[in-house]
């Protein structure tokens, strides 16, 4: 990690996850108090990022928004991680017409481009957290999994490999001790602009009105709420577009940094 | 290794050709004496049977006139009929204006009138007021331009229902459902074109019976985006913008030092619905308690910049048959928290954050709707009413109105000009989802003034009767009437004659000139 | 050799169409919620139901339906749209081009501006002009083109007045939804072409061509570039895919009619088999592209075994 910018995101998602956690005590108001006098304001010693159409407190408000950014891309990754290393190293390992059933499976995952297919699901489900999480997981698994399966296939002849199962080591202990441990590099490389993937799409989906309730304070739909007084004040869409720029920024400087770290060859 | 480059070339190429393309199929004229009026959603048919959206029914009625029409009073008016009788009070006899003609040329016959209400009555095409016209007994044809309508019974507002136009029998039968994309009517424009989701374009009926248009052609500019259609109308691609500039983005566009503005009273009333087989809310107390605790002069003030007006009625103040001696609920929150208190849902914490009762308060998840409905549940939480905001997608939230899966609700009822409504809206017979009667209300003696109102033809007697609906319903609060939206027109100021009427309606473009 | 190749490829790519068609027509059958409820209203009586629910095929067994919707989409009849009774297919050709152009034009400034500035950076390595054009292309990936778009109508529509914000007027009107949709693309394919140029220049042929004397840009334009780029031709082909998705946002904000906003508005009126066909036109369009490309790539390279 000696690059500036993988040292700047570092320290952006470093600030984003301190925010998350301690929204509350961070804040300087309540995101859903209302200040009708205080409609559209700019700028002020009280409320540093302005006020929204209702007077709420806009810097508030992105602080809580990390909680739902973060949150959704850390559920979403985490589940994609899981699901993804089992199937790859199943796929991987034994081969045959399981490996040939996932290949078909992700061809046709890959034949949707990823926002689309999240646009597809979402136009059936209510708004709701958990169904933008379950969205962003059907899809999300599938890159991890190929890594996952192009790793197992190239380390599996390998003599470690080989000699752990000839000296009859239970198949999930083989996954784990000696698989797993030799693919963690390329895998936090993947979660890393995982999350950055993520996250740009929850909020596009927010700002369509399709991923978490409006009544939700999420970037996306502060922006798409936002968008609507461009004309008469642009700080509504502003800010919070910095804060999604941010965070992605943040991911993808930290995945960079982490390949140049972990998997040179890759470059 | 060269092919890569010639790839490139080939993509390059292929770009500057249909860059030209666009360019050239772009580079329309735009008609010189044309006036551009900006609309926010695409009409969803402009077939004058089919239509039940707002822009469909606007658009397709100034294509295709009726028997009647509703005028700036919001009364029923002749338009294709010359006079009617009615021998009894189920049955109309009406005589065509002589000399009529179709935008084709084809005279105007009653067996057209006959054809018209007979494809909506016998479902020759699928039409929403079907269900309407099957009051109808008969349909009879007397001579070229006499018809003759049969009731089953008696049905005061009746003639509402002929102000759906009539369509040519020949063209509509050999066009069936593509009668729709080029309707032809007999009213003051005649259809040109219609790119859904994009535009409208009319031309002016030189042969109309009525006044020709004083603008020769008429461009609906299909702009969903709000930014978008407030910068055009700023920057002058469009000459008129009629209640589809958010009021709180108003004061921005007239700052553009060409455009006027000119308000006044709609018909479009929003409310607030309960669902009364509710055990908290058929408690009328707490229902009262809901309407004291609502401060609409701070919404209508703040979010309408006064473009609203408090209501207390569904029927607006325009109308003969408002009540003017309706009372008020003037935003109390005191008294709404004695009546909490009274309805056994007493303070458990004084200010702290602990609420008396709590209940769901469902909305459609139009953008506005939502801030409205955000800040009505901020502010009964101020009186100890803890309201959950859920927002649906309209086919949801439609859906679970009308099978009473919600507690409370909000609405608008729109373009309501007949009283007779309230038996739709207020009947025990009328209960959803057959019916629009959403909230379950049931009481006797609404049921039978509403009865009694839908088969009295004089209309001071009908007056009485729906005042005396109004005051009941409005002390029982099967629904808290918000506030009527106010109509607004704003346009550039080389345009002369822009009216608004009470409706929205589209008529009054035919009256304007552009210098 | 190469006609049957492609045509090889060609049908490979059936079964994922068949694929990405199940399940399209089984997420709009998992939906609660009642579409007959919706197109005849309130007023509808039984009978009136019940024929609309057939002419659905509401009321037929799912696998019946499933059957039918196949047939449907192989004879061109991919049913009709249940807001205005209007064939998909005739919505869908009338919103096309639209899209079309706007992926077409994005993908075009996309390439215009990133190849050169991915050979710059490629050619100046590490100097400030290569980190401070590769800190802007992550800038690029990570800016929300939803955010993008309104800044740009912000800065040059209302604030210079230079650019129209929307419409089908002229060209002009391209200008702005195009870089919106293709400023993501362009900040990727620069970081593209930079790598596959420093991969190109350190090879043999490179070198050797150096040594023979040649002139810098001759080596660079007529050796090294050539090769670098066809990495980036296959990865422009696969973006091709993504900018039709992507335009879904871009319509949004600029108030372009295409398939992507058709998309938007038949999700909100809940017009299910118009929906059904712009997610089916949008993904076909895909696959169709990415066969194509690959195809193109493998003639254009003959070095590339077929």
């Amino acid at each position: 990690m000696k690059s500036l910018t993988s040292k700047i995101g570092i320290v952006i998602i470093a600030v984003l996850i301190i925010a998350a956690l301690f929204a509350p005590w961070i804040a300087p108001h309540s995101p859903g108090e209302y200040h009708l006098d205080k409609s559209f304001a700019g700028s002020s010693l009280e409320y540093p990022l302005g006020n929204d159409a209702d007077g709420r407190d806009i810097l508030s408000r992105i602080i809580y928004g990390t909680r739902v950014s973060l949150g959704i891309g850390l559920v979403v990754v985490s589940i994609s991680l899981v699901i993804g290393c089992i199937v790859g190293m199943a796929a991987g390992y034994s081969g045959g017409y399981l490996d040939k059933i996932f290949s078909f499976i992700s061809d046709v995952f890959l034949a949707f481009p990823g926002f689309l297919f999240a646009v597809a699901v979402a136009a059936f489900l209510e708004p709701s957290v958990i169904n933008v999480m379950i969205i962003l997981s059907i899809k999300g698994w599938v890159s991890f999994a190929r890594l996952v399966r192009g790793q197992t296939l190239a380390i599996k002849e390998r003599e470690f490999i080989v000699a752990g199962r000839a000296t009859g080591l239970k198949l999930p202990r083989l996954f784990f001790k000696h698989l797993f441990p030799n693919m963690v590099g390329p895998i936090v490389v993947n979660a890393s602009f995982g999350m950055a993937g993520v996250i740009m799409i929850e909020s596009s989906l927010s700002f369509l009105g399709l991923g978490v309730p409006v009544t939700t304070p999420s970037w996306g739909v502060m922006l798409d709420q936002g968008t609507k007084y461009l004309l008469i004040a642009p700080h509504l869409s502003i800010y919070p577009g910095i804060a999604i720029a941010l965070v992605v920024l943040g991911f993808n400087f930290l995945g960079d940094g982490l390949r140049d770290m972990l998997a040179p060859k890759n470059r | 290794m060269k092919r890569s480059v010639i790839v490139i070339r080939g993509v390059a190429a292929f770009c500057a050709i249909i860059i030209a393309v666009v360019t050239f199929s772009c580079s329309k004229a735009k008609g010189e004496k044309a006036l551009r009026v900006a609309i926010e959603s695409s009409p969803v048919t402009l077939d004058t049977r089919l239509a039940t959206d707002a822009y469909g029914i606007k658009i397709s009625r100034l294509i295709s006139d009726g028997l009647f029409r509703t005028n700036d009073r919001l009364e029923v008016e002749p338009a294709l009929v010359e006079k009617y009788e009615q021998p009894d009070d189920k049955t109309y006899i009406f005589h065509l204006k002589k000399g009529v003609k179709f935008h084709n040329g084809m005279p105007l016959t009653a067996n057209d009138v006959e054809y018209s209400y007979r494809s909506i009555k016998d479902g020759l095409i699928k039409s929403a007021f079907k269900a309407s016209f099957n009051r109808v007994e008969k349909i009879e044809v007397l001579s070229p331009d006499t018809v003759k309508i049969a009731l089953k019974e008696p049905y005061a507002p009746f003639l509402t229902l002929l102000t759906i136009g009539i369509v040519p029998q020949k063209v509509a039968e050999e066009m069936g459902d593509n009668f729709a994309s080029s309707p032809v009517g007999t009213g003051p424009y005649k259809f040109v074109r219609f790119v859904p989701d994009s535009i409208v374009e009319l031309i002016a009926n030189e042969n109309y019976y009525g006044t020709v248009p004083k603008t020769s052609k008429l461009l609906f500019d299909i702009i969903k985006d709000d930014n978008v259609r407030m910068l055009k109308l700023m920057k002058g691609d469009v000459d008129l913008v009629q209640n589809a500039i958010p009021p709180m983005l108003l004061s921005k566009v007239l700052e553009t030092p060409d455009l006027k503005k000119k308000e006044d009273t709609g018909v479009t009333v929003a409310y607030l619905g309960f669902n009364l087989m509710d055990p908290i809310l058929s408690k009328q107390d707490v229902r009262k308690a809901i309407a004291y605790a609502i401060d609409r002069d701070s919404i209508i003030s703040h979010r309408f910049k006064g473009l609203a007006v408090k209501a207390n009625s569904i029927l607006a103040p325009g109308n003969w048959a408002y009540d003017k001696n309706l009372k008020e609920y003037e935003y109390d929150p005191v008294k709404a928290k004695s009546l909490l208190d009274k309805a056994g849902f007493k303070d458990p914490d004084g200010d702290g954050p602990k609420n008396r009762l709590e209940f769901v308060y469902k909305t459609s998840n139009n953008k506005e709707r939502i801030d409205i409905a955000q800040m009505i549940a901020h502010q009964l939480r101020k009186v100890g009413i803890g309201v959950r905001v859920e927002p649906y997608e309209w086919g949801k939230f439609y859906s679970d109105v009308k099978k009473g899966n919600f507690q409370m609700y909000s609405l608008s009822w729109s373009l309501l000009t007949e009283p007779d409504m309230f038996y739709d809206v207020c009947h025990s017979s009328m209960w959803a989802p057959q019916g629009v009667n959403r909230n379950r209300y049931k009481n006797a003696e609404v049921d039978k003034l509403v009865e009694e109102g839908r088969v009295t033809m004089d209309r001071n007697k009908r007056k009485d009767i729906y005042a005396k609906v109004q005051e009941i319903v409005l002390d029982e609060l099967p629904y808290v009437p918000l506030w009527y939206e106010k109509n607004v027109v704003v346009y550039r100021d080389d345009l002369k004659d822009v009216k608004l009427r009470p409706d929205a309606s589209f008529y009054t473009l035919t009256e304007i000139k552009k210098k | 050799m190469i006609l049957s190749y492609i045509i090889k490829r060609l049908l490979s790519a059936l079964p994922v169409l068949l694929a990405v068609s199940t399940i399209v027509f089984f997420l709009i059958h998992a939906i609660p919620g009642d579409p007959v409820d919706l197109i005849v209203g309130e007023h509808a009586l039984a009978v009136d139901r019940a024929e609309l629910a057939h002419e659905l095929h509401l009321d037929e067994p799912v696998i019946t339906q499933y059957g039918k919707f196949l047939g449907g989409l192989a004879t061109g009849d991919w049913g009709k749209s249940i807001y205005d009774r209007q064939p998909v297919l005739k919505h869908i050709a009338q919103r096309f081009g639209a899209t079309f152009i706007l992926a077409v034009c994005a993908m075009f400034i996309a390439v215009a501006i990133s190849i050169p500035i991915g050979i710059v950076a490629a050619v100046k390595k590490g100097s400030f002009w290569d980190q401070a054009a590769m800190f802007f292309a992550l800038l690029g990936i990570s800016i929300p083109n939803f955010w993008l778009g309104p800044v740009l109508i912000l800065v040059f529509s209302v604030e210079l007045g230079i650019l129209p914000i929307s419409g089908r007027d002229s060209l002009v009107s391209l200008i702005l939804p195009s870089i919106t949709l293709g400023a993501a693309l362009a900040a990727m394919l620069s970081r593209l072409t930079r790598s596959s140029m420093i991969e190109e220049i350190k090879r043999d042929y490179v070198i050797t061509a150096r040594a023979k004397g040649l002139s810098e840009k001759s080596v660079i334009f007529k050796h090294a570039l050539r090769n670098a780029l066809n990495p980036v031709i296959t990865i422009v082909g696969l973006q091709v895919g993504a900018l039709l998705a992507g335009t879904v946002i871009t319509e949004k904000i600029f108030n372009w009619p295409g398939v992507g906003m058709l998309l938007l508005d038949s999700i909100s009126r809940r017009d299910y088999p118009l929906v059904q066909g712009c997610i089916l036109v949008i993904s076909f369009a895909y696959v169709l592209v990415n066969t194509v490309t690959d195809c193109m790539y493998r003639v254009a390279d003959p070095r590339v075994k077929l």
